[in-house]
């Protein structure tokens, strides 16, 4: 019964195909940034930001056994700097560079710090607040872990459409491509590949926010993923058997392994903002994960996120 | 010199001054007169602008509309004025100005703002652009133009143009004071961005012929404060 799910891993590799290369595209993202930055920097404009968080995962492994299942706590901070190119009236090209760390109370083999240079295309299919707006994104950097055993580069490419409602409604939804690509990969064993850690998925999301006044807003964010999953728990017969890779997980003990499965996640984000200036806010979010692979094989996860955000 | 030309000279220097003196004097009498004159004819209205809950409304534009519109009245009101863009904001919010005005729009900001108005009293777009641009923007037509930044969706502003020379904007406590009127009777109302419901219902009368100062006040019914958020929120990368 292993790789029962290759009908649906093999669809959602197809769809991360789409990301050739994350190191080449980080290549093209730095080099498109230094020649538009260079060819239009007089008409470009700066941004940056940070934020802080404290974030709280109640199964941080993403184990399906009660006994298995493990809760941690940590904090976030991030920090980006960027440009806007506009090149026309009506779209605009941002590139930027962003450095995030996340580190974790218990398990320090997960803590990361990562590096990631972005670029996307904004466009407006029209003039005003109110109109259609479409964006195309590309996201990758390396990403390095306490435990070693993750480290590799992370690339996503997304494409939204959005349209705000009125003054209190702002809706997007769009498609996007994830890929993660693990640097160090032990041999494979017989019948099993070892590349546990490298993943890719495609996903479909829809957001919607609503602004109660000047400073209070509320956000609903829906993500449908297909693609590889990453769970690690101690020996099981149906995990081992639907699973592609396995390799040991350090970063839980020495009795769990980590397993790459197939499957489906939806999770539901329910969050608040409440601004204090212009440029910072507060934000308090509640994320509820659940994902479905083979047979009766899933995890639920719940991650709640404090987060200080100020942008410039 | 004998002494007889030189008091004769000194004479007719004194009574030189002395005319010039008195004619300054009934100058500056005339002058007294004529500003006293006007001044008992022109009066002052003070006006204070409440919510529905008795606090007072900040920005709120009263206008006063009477039968007798004096042209000098006219071409004091109407002018060159300027709306800034600081911190990609319009400052200020809420600006009144008289029909056939013109407003610049200075962009003191380093980055570059694409002003617009969808409004029927003024459409325009000014394109992207940083510094000041070259030509002001005429409103021609009374009403209220809403603006926006097409890359700044937060942004929003208000240019009322009133179709009377004798308009006023409340401070922060609400009250404003209208100088100079002529004597006669007005129909004075009352606007805010958050105004429910039509402007010409905050009509009321004012009847300002042998008074020199009167008073009004306006309670309005405003919507709730809905704007576009500029907060950033978390786990959203919308640059702009």
């Amino acid at each position: 019964m292993p790789f029962m799910h290759n009908g649906l891993r093999a669809s959602a590799r197809a769809a991360a195909a789409c990301i050739p290369s994350a190191r080449g595209l980080t290549a093209c993202v730095l080099v498109a940034a230094c020649l538009l930055g260079t060819g239009a920097a007089a008409a470009a404009d700066v941004f940056y930001g940070a934020d802080a968080a404290w974030f709280r995962d109640d199964n941080v492994a993403k184990a399906q056994a009660h006994t298995d299942i493990l809760a941690d706590s940590g904090l976030a901070a991030a920090g980006s700097v960027g440009l806007v190119l506009s090149a026309r009236e009506r779209d605009s090209f941002a590139l930027g560079a962003e450095l995030r760390t996340r580190q974790y109370r218990r398990f320090h083999g997960l803590d990361m710090t990562g590096l990631g240079a972005n670029l996307s295309y904004r466009m407006k299919f029209g003039l005003g607040a109110y109109a259609p707006r479409a964006a195309v994104s590309f996201a990758a950097g390396p990403e390095r872990y306490g435990d070693g055993l993750r480290n590799g580069w992370r690339s996503r490419l997304a494409l939204e459409l959005g349209r705000r409602l009125n003054d209190r409604w702002d809706i997007s939804g769009g498609y996007g491509v994830d890929r993660f690509d693990a640097d160090n990969v032990p041999p494979p064993l017989p019948r099993f590949g070892r590349d546990v850690y490298s993943l890719q998925g495609r996903s479909l999301f829809a957001r919607a926010e609503y602004t109660f006044n000047e400073r209070w807003l509320a956000l609903l964010h829906l993500n449908f993923r297909r693609g590889d999953v990453l769970s690690s728990s101690r020996p099981s017969v149906p995990v081992f058997l639907a699973s592609s890779d396995i390799a040991p997980d350090a970063a839980f003990g020495g009795s769990y392994f980590a397993y790459k499965l197939a499957g489906r996640t939806a999770s539901a984000r329910l969050g608040a903002s409440y601004a204090l200036s212009p440029h910072s806010s507060l934000n308090v979010d509640l994320t509820r994960e659940v994902t479905a692979s083979e047979g009766p094989l899933g995890y639920r996860s719940t991650l709640g996120n404090a987060t200080f955000v100020y942008s410039y | 010199m004998p002494p007889l030309f030189t008091a004769i000279e000194r004479l007719t220097t004194a009574y030189a001054t002395a005319r010039l003196a008195a004619a300054g004097l009934l100058a500056l009498l005339a002058l007294t007169l004529g500003a006293a004159s006007t001044a008992a004819r022109a009066a002052d209205l003070r006006v204070l602008v409440k919510d529905a809950a008795g606090r007072p409304v900040e920005d709120a534009v009263v206008v006063a509309v009477g039968a007798n519109v004096p042209a000098a009245a006219v071409q004091a009101a109407r002018g060159n004025e300027i709306i800034d863009q600081i911190d990609a904001e319009f400052v200020p919010r809420v600006k009144p100005i008289m029909v056939g005005s013109s407003v610049m729009f200075p962009n003191k900001d380093n980055v570059r703002h694409q002003v617009y108005s969808f409004s029927p009293a003024k459409v325009f777009e000014l394109p992207l652009y940083a510094g000041t641009p070259a030509r002001p923007v005429l409103f021609d037509k009374a009403g209220v133009v809403v603006l926006g930044c097409n890359i700044h969706d937060w942004m929003v502003g208000y240019v009322y143009v009133s179709e009377s020379p004798w308009f006023v904007k409340t401070g922060a406590d609400g009250s404003a004071v209208l100088r100079g009127l002529p004597p006669q009777r007005y129909g004075v109302r009352a606007w805010h961005p958050r105004l429910q419901g039509d402007e010409s219902t905050t009509r009321e009368d004012a009847d300002l012929q042998g008074e020199s100062t009167a008073a009004l006040s306006f309670t309005l019914r405003l919507r709730p404060d809905v704007r576009i958020r500029r907060a950033p929120v978390a786990g959203s990368h919308s640059h702009y």
